[in-house]
């Protein structure tokens, strides 16, 4: 089916600028070596900082919902950054999917060894439960969404090499699984919307419920995104 | 020496050595790799930036914009993989010039 | 305020620093893509390091899992679809390529 979508003659590339051009080695070496210069007078005479950001962030912790300043920072002060990340992780997704629709290809199964799905046996649940701990533990130390979600991610591309399971190209669940982060974080948003007029400004007593609902529809929304986006690239 | 100013001049380092490898090289996977150490000498700028703020605790909001920097990387890389590979199918190569041993 | 380091972290410091920009180098330079992807991999774990020396533990933990390990994953995958690319389409795409080469060269 490949040689279909093939075309008899290989088609030639666009060229990029600097085909053919003979001296871009010396000339990117010379303009990176420039490049590395003028940063590094610019960083050798930046100003000893005033500090008011990290003040701020420390006097107004009490009131965020959480004991961590980054997982404040991320889930409540600059909370609509992140919705946008997990919807660009999705997109990302949408993307790649679409890149190899036509491709047509399916996973191949391999035959793994007995040694390998014992140990994942024995792997699989510890990580789980190190990723869960790794999610609530974010609220008073370091951890949170992102770690735990690409503990889980790594878990199942592990998984699918220790004991054989290909997944399907496509299935309602995992497209649910897929938008959970998003979905949940835009439902939080509308919420906090409608009851106060801000978008994603959490009331003060449900801060840490709300951060901590988000954060698990992430954890999964980014386990499945970069699970599903390893089997993209891997697929023949 | 303070430990963010050897980490902030490491960052700088290895953002030229990226930008350089994503200008001179010829293969697309190698400019994808270059790219990442690029992204990641980004990272260790702003971290070393953030840990001479001189608080007890290091400012967090770079840390937050690192971490979703991260992830947007990974994200990216993942992204520009898949169109490598399905520009390899389409046309059989892989690389802005045809030189197989760049 | 941060008191002044003592000799010894200074020294891990600057082996680190060190180590990283030399697997950048290698990872850069590197002509085969495999060993490169590899490099690349090792270099994130010590950036994961260099995470944990400026206190940012929380980017460690991501970096360790997405930066190094996901992206060296990615990385490695995407390098075995292409040999296979390659493989499969040996009688067709590149054999056109090179006898067109070689009509163009004659011409």
């Amino acid at each position: 089916m490949l040689t279909e979508i093939k075309p008899k003659r290989a088609p030639s590339l666009p060229e990029s600028p600097a085909a053919g051009f003979p001296f871009l080695r010396p000339a990117a070496a010379v303009s990176a070596l420039l490049l590395f210069g003028v940063l590094w007078e610019a960083f050798r005479v930046l100003p000893t900082p005033r500090a008011s950001l990290p003040n701020l962030v420390r006097e107004t912790l009490p009131l965020s919902g959480v004991a961590n300043p980054v997982t404040a920072v991320i889930l409540n002060f600059r909370s609509y950054d992140t919705l946008i990340e997990i919807a660009v992780l999705l997109l990302t997704v949408i993307g790649a999917r679409a890149a190899t629709a036509s491709a047509g290809a399916r996973l191949s199964r391999s035959v793994p060894e007995p040694f390998l799905a014992a140990f994942f046996r024995l792997l699989g649940p510890l990580i789980i439960v190190i990723a869960g701990y790794l999610l609530w533990i974010g609220k008073h130390a370091p951890g949170g969404a992102f770690q735990a979600g690409s503990l889980l991610g790594s878990a199942a591309i592990l998984g699918m090499f220790c004991t054989g399971w290909a997944p399907p190209a496509e299935s309602g669940c995992q497209a649910a699984v897929l938008c959970l982060g998003t979905i949940l974080f835009c439902a939080v948003g509308m919420g906090t919307y409608l009851a106060e007029p801000n978008f994603l400004h959490y009331p003060i007593p449900w801060a840490g419920t709300l951060i901590l609902v988000i954060e698990t529809g992430c954890t999964l929304s980014i386990a499945a995104a970069l699970f599903v986006l390893f089997t993209i690239c891997r697929r023949t | 020496m303070e430990p963010s100013d050897l980490y902030g001049s490491v960052g700088i380092a290895l953002f030229a050595l990226g930008i350089y490898g994503a200008t001179a090289l010829g293969q697309f996977m190698r400019q994808v790799l270059a790219l990442n150490v690029a992204g990641t000498g980004v990272f260790m700028f702003l971290i070393a930036i953030a840990h001479r703020a001189g608080t007890p605790v290091p400012d967090p909001v770079p840390h937050a914009m690192v971490l979703t920097g991260i992830v947007v990387a990974v994200s990216a890389t993942a992204f520009i993989l898949v169109l490598i590979g399905r520009l390899r199918d389409l046309s059989g190569s892989s690389s802005a010039q045809d030189d197989r041993d760049d | 305020m941060v008191d002044s380091p003592s000799f010894w972290s200074t020294a891990f410091d600057g082996l680190l620093c060190l180590m990283i920009l030399l697997l950048g180098w290698r990872v850069v330079f590197t002509t085969d893509l495999f060993r490169a992807a590899l490099t690349f991999f090792v270099f994130g774990l010590l950036v994961s390091l260099a995470w944990v020396r400026l206190q940012a533990v929380d980017l460690a933990l991501a970096e360790a899992a997405i930066g190094a390990g996901l992206t060296g994953a990615l990385f490695l995958a995407a390098l075995s679809r292409l040999r296979r690319s390659s493989m499969r389409g040996n009688g067709s795409a590149s054999a056109e390529r090179d006898s067109a080469e070689g009509e163009s060269e004659k011409c």
